[in-house]
């Protein structure tokens, strides 16, 4: 039989693993991005079919057209490199005869509604961007109003 | 004077420094959030009254990137070749919808002889997102009995994520497919940061 001498001390060598480890580490610290802040506004769309019209027409409702009346220039953003923002831009509000010409204007003919019962509807026309349509959408909610929603006009495209 | 031994081996214990290190890895794997490859590197729209966001799991986000003419980055340009084999040319606007990386709709997309259900004689160019939202999004999700319609709706929101200088018309156009046969989303909730100065006002009481 084969003299068999026993190991006195088992020595494990930890290089391979602390190397694998490190590299992980900084794989992670690499890819890491923080999570960004994000909010959102809340919307509802007709749930009746396409963009007919809901067969009932409630009660008065309020309908805000947005029309641009200077599409302003698209340049680079000088806040955020690499970006493009519109600058000296100008949207007026219609609703029903009246026309605002600015958020504030619309804001305070809408803070003496009804706002519990009243619907509000977004139609925005031709050339509105995103943010246009949020900068509204955030003074409408503000004045607490519960019913939101968007209208379908086909006159963009 | 006291007799110093040449011969002193050192041996370093590691044990803390690998204990130290592994709970840097795990700290950084559960900061790593791995979801939030399904959103887009966008410049949303501020507003003020902007609800945070506590992502409900499961909720669909459609990401709407809008470029200017001239103005696609490399990478989205590269991002076409490959997928479409398709050159975005210089002299129009580009906006896509893009879903978990894939791009649903852009503005080039082939109909394959599809209509359009409202307006009658018109090329559907945004029947995949429409078949998306129909075949993977609705099954999904809970629903509910309208009082009122006599009718099962989707219950469950889907969240719109569009860059600020989006025209509103491809906006419009995402909600007027929500409400077609067979979707029927009623529930749109659209994406906006938080106001800066409110960020810092609140950062400041801190």
């Amino acid at each position: 039989m084969a003299n068999i001498k026993e190991p006195d001390e088992i020595k494990m060598d930890f290089t391979s693993m602390i190397d694998v480890t490190f590299l992980l580490l900084i794989f992670f610290v690499v890819t890491l991005k923080f999570k960004v802040l994000e909010g959102r506004l809340d919307a509802s769309l007709p749930k009746d079919m396409g963009t007919a019209a809901s067969p009932s027409e409630p009660i008065e409702k309020i309908n805000v057209i947005l029309l641009v009346s200077d599409p302003g220039t698209l340049g680079p953003d000088d806040k955020n490199k690499g970006l493009q923002k519109y600058t000296g831009r100008k949207v007026r509000y219609e609703v029903g005869t009246q026309t605002y010409r600015s958020l504030e204007d619309l804001q305070s003919f809408l803070a003496i509604q009804d706002k519990e019962e009243t619907p509000v509807t977004i139609d925005p026309r031709k050339g509105i961007i995103n943010e246009d349509v949020m900068l509204v959408l955030d003074v409408i909610i503000r004045e607490k109003f519960e019913k939101v929603s968007f209208a379908g006009t086909f006159e963009n495209d | 004077m006291a007799k110093v031994s040449a011969d002193v081996s050192v041996t370093v214990d590691m044990t803390p420094m690998i204990d130290l290190t592994f709970l840097l890895i795990i700290f950084f794997i559960v900061v790593n959030d791995m979801s939030k490859t399904e959103l887009e590197e966008l410049k949303l729209p501020v507003a003020m009254e902007a609800g945070k966001d506590v992502p409900p799991p499961g909720r669909p986000i459609l990401n709407v990137r809008w470029f200017p003419a001239g103005g696609v980055p490399e990478f989205v340009r590269e991002q076409y070749r490959t997928q479409f084999g398709l050159t975005i040319p210089n002299d129009v606007e580009w906006c896509d919808v893009v879903w978990q990386r894939k791009i649903l709709y852009h503005p080039y997309w082939d109909p394959q002889g599809r209509a359009d259900p409202i307006r009658k004689g018109r090329p559907d160019t945004y029947w995949k997102l429409a078949e998306t939202m129909a075949d993977v999004f609705v099954p999904n999700m809970t629903t509910k009995m309208d009082e009122e319609l006599k009718m099962i709706l989707p219950d469950d929101p889907i969240l719109i994520r569009a860059d600020r200088n989006t025209p509103f018309k491809y906006i419009q156009k995402i909600l007027e497919i929500c409400s077609r046969e067979k979707i029927r989303i009623w529930k749109v909730q659209i994406a906006a940061s938080e106001d800066p100065a409110k960020v810092a006002e609140r950062a400041a009481k801190k």
